[in-house]
C-alpha cells in the first residue's frame, strides 16, 4: 500500500465515522417523508408533488454537483456544506412542515446529496491515494451499511412509538457528529504524498499532473489520450476524453440496468408482505432492510480487497448476476419469511455496487481531474434506472401481477449481467 | 379580525362533535394501530363513499393503500382518544385489492352487513 500508510489511524477512523453518520442522516429521507407528511395531514397530491420534486432535483443535480466538487479545492469543505444543507433540510421538515419549506427542504436535500456522495469519495481518495482506494471504499461501504442498518432500526422505532417528527429531529442532530469527524480526516498524503494523490483532491492538480511523468501502471493507449488532452490543456478536451471512453459508457449502461432491475424489487415484495402479514408486516420489512445492511458490512471490505488483487470484472459479475438470481427466487417463492433470506442476497449486489461505482470512476478518470463528475454521471445513470424500474415494474404488476413484474426485473438484471460479461473491460490500472 | 358578513353565521364545532380525519391513525377491532386514513372519496353531494387507508409497511417501504366503504369505519369524536376504528377483519383486509390510480374505478371493500349506498349507476 504505497500511499495508504500515509493516512494516520486517526484520519482513517474519522472517515469511518463520517461514512457511518452520513448514512444515518440519509435514512430518514426517502419513502419515510411520505409517512411523515401524511401524519401532518398533507394530501396525497401534495405529497406526490414534494417527493417528485426531490427526485427530480437529485437527478438533474448529479452531473452539475459532480463538476462543482471537481472544481472546488477543498473537498472536506464541500462535504461540510453538504452535511449542513442536509441538516437544514431535516430541520425544515421537522419544525415547519408546510408546503413551501418542505419543497425547499426537498430541493436542498436533493442537491446536497449529489455533492456529498462524490465529496466523500474525493476525501477518501485524497486520504489514501489510488493504490489503496479499493480497500478504503470497502471500509466506507462497511461503515455506511452499519449506519444505515442501525439508523433504520432506531428511526423505525421512534417513528412509530415517539413521533414521526422525532425522526427528522434526530436526523438534524446526527449532522453534528458527522461534521465533527471532518477535522480528523487529514493525513500526510494531503500534503506530501506526491502529485498523483492529489488528482482527485485539487482543482489545480492539472499543473502538477502535467509536470509529472506518466505513471507506469497506466494503460498506454489511455495514457496517450490523456497526454494529448493535457497538452492541449483545455477543459473541453479532457471532457471529450472522458465522454468518449468506452469504459465509462459501458459501465454507465451497466449501472442503469442494475437499478432498473434492483430498485422495484423490495418495494413490490414488501407490498406483498404488508398485504399478507398485516400487523407483523412492519417487523418483516424492517428485517428485509436491516439484514442486507449486515451482509454489506461483512462483505464490503472483502469486495474492496478482491477488486485490487483480482480486478473489477469478477466482482462486477458477482454483484450484477445476484440481481436476476434474487428476482427469480422472489418470483417463484412468495413467502414473507423466506423474503428476509432472499433480501440478504441483495446485500451481495449492494456491497459490490457501493464499492465499485467510485472505484471504477477513479479507474476511468486517472490523470483527468473529472473523478467527481464521473461519479455524477454514474449517479445519473443509477437514478434514471431506478425511476424507470418503479414505473415499469408498477405497470407490469398492475397489468399482469407481481410474479410477472419480478420476471421483468429479472430480464433487466440478466441484460445488465450480459453487458458486464460481454462489453465491460477490466479497468484495474495496469490491465 | 375581519367582521363576519351578515350573509353567513358562525357555528362552533367542538372536537367532540366532529374530528379531522386526514392523516388520522386507524385502529383495528382489537384497538391495534393498523393504518392511516389518507384520502376520502365523496359522491356528487359531497357525501363520503369510501376512505383510502394506507397500511404503512416500515419507514414507508411496503406501504399499501386500500379503499374501504365509509360504513366500515367507526368514529369516536366524543371519546378523548378520538379513535377511528376499521371494522374489517385481517382476512378481509388481506383480500382487498390495492387502491392505486384515482383516475380509475376504485376497488372499494364493502362490509357484507351494510347495504352500499345507492348511488348513480
Amino acid at each position: 500500500m504505497p500511499a495508504g500508510h500515509l493516512a494516520t489511524p486517526r484520519a482513517r477512523r474519522g472517515l469511518d465515522l463520517l461514512n457511518f453518520f452520513i448514512a444515518d442522516v440519509q435514512t430518514g429521507f426517502g419513502p419515510f417523508v411520505a409517512v411523515y407528511l401524511t401524519a401532518r395531514h398533507w394530501t396525497q397530491v401534495e405529497i406526490g408533488f414534494a417527493l417528485s420534486l426531490g427526485t427530480m432535483t437529485a437527478m438533474v443535480s448529479q452531473i452539475p454537483a459532480g463538476a462543482l466538487v471537481d472544481a472546488l479545492r477543498g473537498k472536506r469543505a464541500a462535504a461540510a456544506a453538504g452535511i449542513v444543507a442536509i441538516g437544514a433540510s431535516a430541520l425544515l421538515l421537522a419544525v415547519w412542515p408546510v408546503l413551501l419549506p418542505v419543497l425547499v427542504a426537498q430541493v436542498l436535500h436533493g442537491f446536497a446529496s449529489c455533492v456529498l456522495i462524490p465529496a466523500i469519495a474525493a476525501v477518501s481518495l485524497g486520504l489514501v491515494g489510488h493504490a489503496a482506494l479499493g480497500e478504503r471504499l470497502g471500509r466506507n461501504a462497511r461503515f455506511a451499511a452499519l449506519g444505515n442498518g442501525l439508523a433504520a432500526g432506531v428511526m423505525g422505532v421512534i417513528g412509530s412509538y415517539v413521533s414521526e417528527r422525532s425522526v427528522f429531529v434526530l436526523t438534524a442532530a446526527l449532522c453534528l457528529p458527522a461534521l465533527a469527524t471532518l477535522p480528523f480526516i487529514r493525513g500526510a498524503s494531503f500534503m506530501s504524498a506526491g502529485p498523483f494523490i492529489d488528482v482527485g483532491t485539487s482543482s489545480h492538480g492539472a499543473s502538477v499532473v502535467d509536470a509529472a511523468p506518466p505513471p507506469p501502471q497506466l494503460a498506454t493507449r489511455h495514457a496517450a489520450k490523456i497526454g494529448a488532452a493535457t497538452k492541449i490543456g483545455t477543459e473541453q478536451s479532457e471532457l471529450a476524453v472522458l465522454l468518449t471512453d468506452r469504459r465509462l459508457l459501458v459501465f454507465a449502461a451497466c449501472v442503469a440496468l442494475f437499478h432498473l432491475s434492483n430498485a422495484a424489487m423490495l418495494p413490490i415484495a414488501a407490498g406483498e408482505v404488508t398485504q399478507l402479514e398485516g400487523t407483523r408486516a412492519s417487523l418483516i420489512i424492517a428485517a428485509c432492510i436491516v439484514v442486507p445492511q449486515g451482509v454489506v458490512a461483512l462483505l464490503s471490505p472483502w469486495v474492496g480487497r478482491t477488486a485490487e488483487r483480482h480486478g473489477r470484472r469478477p466482482l462486477l459479475l458477482l454483484g450484477w448476476a445476484s440481481l436476476p438470481l434474487r428476482g427469480v427466487l422472489l418470483a417463484l417463492l412468495p413467502n414473507p419469511f423466506l423474503l428476509v433470506a432472499l433480501q440478504a442476497i441483495s446485500g451481495i449486489s449492494a456491497a459490490v455496487f457501493g464499492v465499485m461505482l467510485p472505484l471504477i470512476a477513479d479507474d476511468v478518470t486517472r490523470g483527468l481531474h473529472k473523478f467527481n463528475l464521473c461519479i455524477g454521471i454514474f449517479g445519473l445513470a443509477a437514478a434514471g434506472g431506478a425511476t424507470l424500474s418503479t414505473t415499469l415494474a408498477g405497470w407490469l404488476a398492475d397489468t399482469a401481477g407481481d410474479r410477472v413484474a419480478f420476471l421483468g426485473l429479472v430480464v433487466a438484471g440478466l441484460a445488465g449481467t450480459a453487458l458486464v460479461w460481454l462489453a465491460m473491460p477490466e479497468t484495474r490500472a495496469g490491465e | 379580525m375581519a367582521k363576519l358578513p351578515s350573509s353567513v353565521a358562525l357555528q362552533k364545532v367542538a372536537p367532540a362533535d366532529a374530528m379531522p380525519v386526514l392523516g388520522h391513525r386507524v385502529v383495528g377491532p382489537g384497538g391495534k394501530d393498523i393504518a392511516r386514513l389518507v384520502d376520502v372519496l365523496v359522491d356528487g353531494n359531497g357525501e363520503p363513499v369510501a376512505a383510502v387507508l394506507d397500511f404503512g409497511g416500515f419507514m414507508g417501504v411496503g406501504s399499501r393503500k386500500i379503499a374501504v366503504h365509509w360504513s366500515a369505519l367507526h368514529f369516536e369524536p366524543a371519546e378523548a382518544t378520538h379513535r377511528l376504528i376499521l371494522s374489517l377483519t385481517p382476512d378481509e383486509i388481506k383480500a382487498a385489492p390495492e387502491y392505486k390510480d384515482p383516475e380509475k374505478a376504485a376497488p372499494v371493500v364493502v362490509p357484507a352487513a351494510t347495504e352500499p349506498k345507492p348511488g348513480p349507476q
